[in-house]
């Protein structure tokens, strides 16, 4: 993947005149915008955004309290992986195979993978769920889609078609005019942000789990370690980076609450979302009649970058590990493991999402997997950022052990009261 | 010896192609070559855990790492000493005390001096140093990582050969049925092809940067034009063990070659055995040899112990 390969050798400065989309003002407000900001904005994907939407469909404004929680951890963790890949120069995949036996970092990248194909598959779940809004059958769509996304990654062009998915996605943005034109219950919001409201359902339970999955998401964790290696981020650097980063959990979860209050202000408590386009409804007010074609695009743009970048970022933690070849710019050939890995979770990832059912309900139930394996990989990154041996002076104060521990706990008690509901719900 | 120039004739996308029976021979003898190498090697990854046993065959602790001098004279380290774990501390062991084999470690006195495991300049923990570590290109960037690490027994004097870069010698490792447990260097690289260690920047402890130039022959240039040990940046987080050669000319070494390089090894050892004892005795053991063996250790020496030894042996043959 080229955005998370070495950097090159700077290349020197180009004489002829700069224009005006490469000023350095631009590139300077641009710098702002660090790997914490992106990997932070990358948890709003597909099945970020119907989950939030699916979160205000159902209980309406009574899970706001639950992402104020849900921020902290996320300002936690992300803050700790920055950390680890600036003091360390190396990606989470790497540490775990330099710093934990074998079998346990072997055990740790396995959950990744299958945290990761579960994200896939809540992705095409958002592509077909985007091209039903706009008339296109998913049976057709989906594979359409994976076809595509693997050849353009494969044949080398992806970066191009990067960014034309992440300006379809900058769509979303219309959630926080939507929102504060909904006319919601300011009262009822700001009470439910400062005081928790939870229905003791088990239905609540299982949408808080697939909340701090699709929001504290493992693939994240591993993005902006490997992102902040790529960058070249060192500890004399790291004090910047170290902002970038809790900005951008910040700022990534007031987006996903603009989410939750738009869609409870236009359809709040009438249930699980049925379809995508009950969740378009939410933007009415910011667009009128264009709100399901602007959600479609939106949802299409941040499901097929999703789609293509979560595989990629699986194969590339997992190659790392491994020590194999893994860069898009190696060929077939030259990095069987990368690719083959990268295919398996495109094919595996369509497949599912080509089965019959609720595209919404798969997308939840995606979240709610990364719930359960989110504790369990969060447990590895706490162990790394308390070892004094890997981060020297930069390891955890024992305020933040204490704070991030208490967040990987709450996570990890959660997690398994709701696969105990589960399981009492099977049998 | 001359191979008879027979052909195989195989059916391949319906039509006929022949295939040279050399090559077919060869690969059957590089693999017999790597085998019958792999018997004599000493794997780093099965050892580690394993017990260490007193000169009665008691148990007294597991091993926890190995310890190599690595300094520009040593293109394959000598093993300076096994550290081993027990209880819950560790202790260091001189090799002179301890035979080095498969699946166990042996005392080989009664009483063995033991001391507490410490970083010395040159000495290179191979567990927490190497294994599982990232080697680097000359360019910087990250080629391959240490799945395992092969120690030679040469003339009973144990040396570290090379390093096992490939995904099989990890899954070994990594499977909970524990996969082959017998060593398989499909991919090893000759250790003999790396450098020295290298931190990940510029601001770690020892101040030498990875982007830098690797030095072919002795490693790195410290700020300041001093020169700097290769294992200056060992044990550092992030750190890397860097090769002599681009990602694109990595060679990992065939069955025969490592056939080669462990006789290599061995007439290495035999003829420091041979410097250091009195020439009669010495001459003496080069007198029992054959020939052809008898030349190749010759081959090994100074030229003036050459000379010397070669005229004792003439004189006792007379």
């Amino acid at each position: 993947m080229e955005t998370l390969d070495r950097p090159p050798a700077p290349a020197p400065a180009a004489p002829s005149r700069r224009p005006w989309w490469r000023s350095r003002k631009l590139v300077a407000v641009l710098a702002v915008l660090g790997p914490g900001l992106i990997a932070a904005n990358a948890g709003n994907d597909a099945g970020g955004v119907l989950t939030y939407a699916s979160a205000g469909a159902q209980f309406a404004y009574k899970t706001l309290f639950l992402m104020v929680l849900v921020t902290v951890a996320l300002v936690v963790v992300q803050e700790m992986c920055s950390r680890l890949g600036a003091y360390t120069g190396e990606g989470l995949g790497g540490l775990f195979r330099e710093q934990f036996s074998a079998r346990s970092a072997s055990g740790a990248l396995v959950l990744l993978l299958i945290a990761n194909v579960g994200l896939t598959v809540s992705e095409f779940a958002g592509v077909g769920a985007a091209m039903e809004i706009l008339g296109v059958s998913r049976f057709v769509a989906v594979p359409i889609a994976a076809v595509v996304l693997w050849a353009l990654t494969v044949l080398g062009s992806y970066s191009k078609a990067e960014r034309i998915f992440l300006v379809l996605s900058l769509a979303f943005l219309a959630y926080p005019i939507a929102a504060l034109l909904g006319h919601p219950n300011a009262k009822e919001v700001l009470s439910n942000l400062a005081w928790p409201h939870f229905p003791h359902t088990a239905e609540f339970a299982v949408l808080a789990v697939a909340l701090i999955g699709t929001t504290i998401t493992p693939y994240m964790q591993f993005y902006v370690a490997s992102a902040v290696v790529d960058k070249g981020i060192t500890p004399t650097g790291y004090a910047k980076e170290r902002v970038d980063t809790v900005m951008g959990a910040i700022w990534s979860d007031v987006v996903a609450v603009f989410i939750i209050i738009a869609t409870a202000a236009a359809i709040g408590g009438t249930g699980p979302l049925q379809t995508a386009k009950d969740a378009a409804a939410a933007l009415t007010p910011a667009v009128g009649s264009g709100a399901p074609y602007l959600f479609a695009f939106g949802l299409l743009g941040a499901a097929l970058l999703a789609a293509a970048v979560v595989p990629l970022s699986t194969s590339y933690a997992i190659a790392d590990a491994a020590g194999a070849p893994r860069s898009v710019s190696n060929s077939l050939r030259e990095a069987p493991l990368f690719y083959g890995l990268f295919t398996l979770q495109i094919v595996v990832g369509a497949a599912i999402a080509l089965a019959p059912g609720n595209l919404v309900a798969l997308v939840v139930n995606a979240q709610v997997l990364n719930g359960f394996i989110t504790p369990v990989l969060l447990t590895y990154v706490l162990i790394l950022a308390n070892r004094r041996s890997v981060l020297g002076d930069a390891v955890n104060g024992s305020r933040f052990r204490v704070v991030a521990t208490v967040c990987v706990v709450v996570v990890a008690v959660l997690s398994f009261l709701v696969l105990l509901y589960t399981l009492r719900g099977l049998f | 010896v001359r191979l008879p120039k027979l052909q195989h004739e195989r059916r391949s996308g319906g039509r006929r192609t022949h295939v040279d029976a050399r090559a077919a021979l060869r690969a059957r003898r590089e693999a017999h070559a790597a085998r019958r190498a792999a018997g004599e090697l000493i794997s780093l990854a099965r050892l580690l855990g394993r017990p260490v046993r007193d000169f009665s065959g008691r148990r007294v602790g597991s091993v926890d790492d190995i310890t190599v001098r690595w300094t520009d004279q040593d293109t394959h380290p000598p093993v300076t000493g096994v550290i081993v774990r027990i209880g819950r501390g560790l202790v260091h062991v001189g090799i002179d005390a301890v035979d080095l084999h498969q699946d166990a470690v042996e005392h080989r006195t009664k009483s063995v001096v033991v001391d507490t495991p410490t970083r010395r300049p040159g000495v290179v923990a191979l567990r927490r140093d190497v294994l599982d570590h990232q080697l680097i290109d000359v360019a910087g960037a990250q080629v391959v990582r240490a799945a395992d690490l092969y120690v030679v027994v040469a003339s009973g004097a144990p040396s570290l050969v090379g390093v096992d870069v490939g995904v099989r010698a990890y899954l070994r490792r990594a499977l909970p049925t524990g996969g082959p447990r017998r060593p398989s260097p499909v991919r090893m690289i000759d250790w003999a092809e790396l450098v020295a260690f290298v931190p990940r920047s510029v601001d770690a402890a020892t101040g030498l940067e990875t982007s830098k130039p690797a030095d072919a022959t002795t490693g790195l240039e410290a700020p300041g034009g001093t020169r700097a040990l290769r294992t200056a940046a060992a044990g550092v987080v992030g750190g890397a063990v860097r090769l002599s050669v681009g990602a694109h000319e990595l060679h990992t070494l065939s069955g025969g070659e490592l056939t080669s390089l462990m006789e290599e090894l061995g007439r290495k050892q035999q003829s420091g055995l041979i410097a250091s004892a009195h020439p009669s005795a010495a001459a003496a053991a080069l007198s029992s040899l054959d020939p052809a063996a008898r030349e190749a250790l010759l081959a090994e020496l100074d030229p003036d112990d050459r000379r010397r030894l070669r005229g004792l042996v003439e004189k006792m043959s007379a």
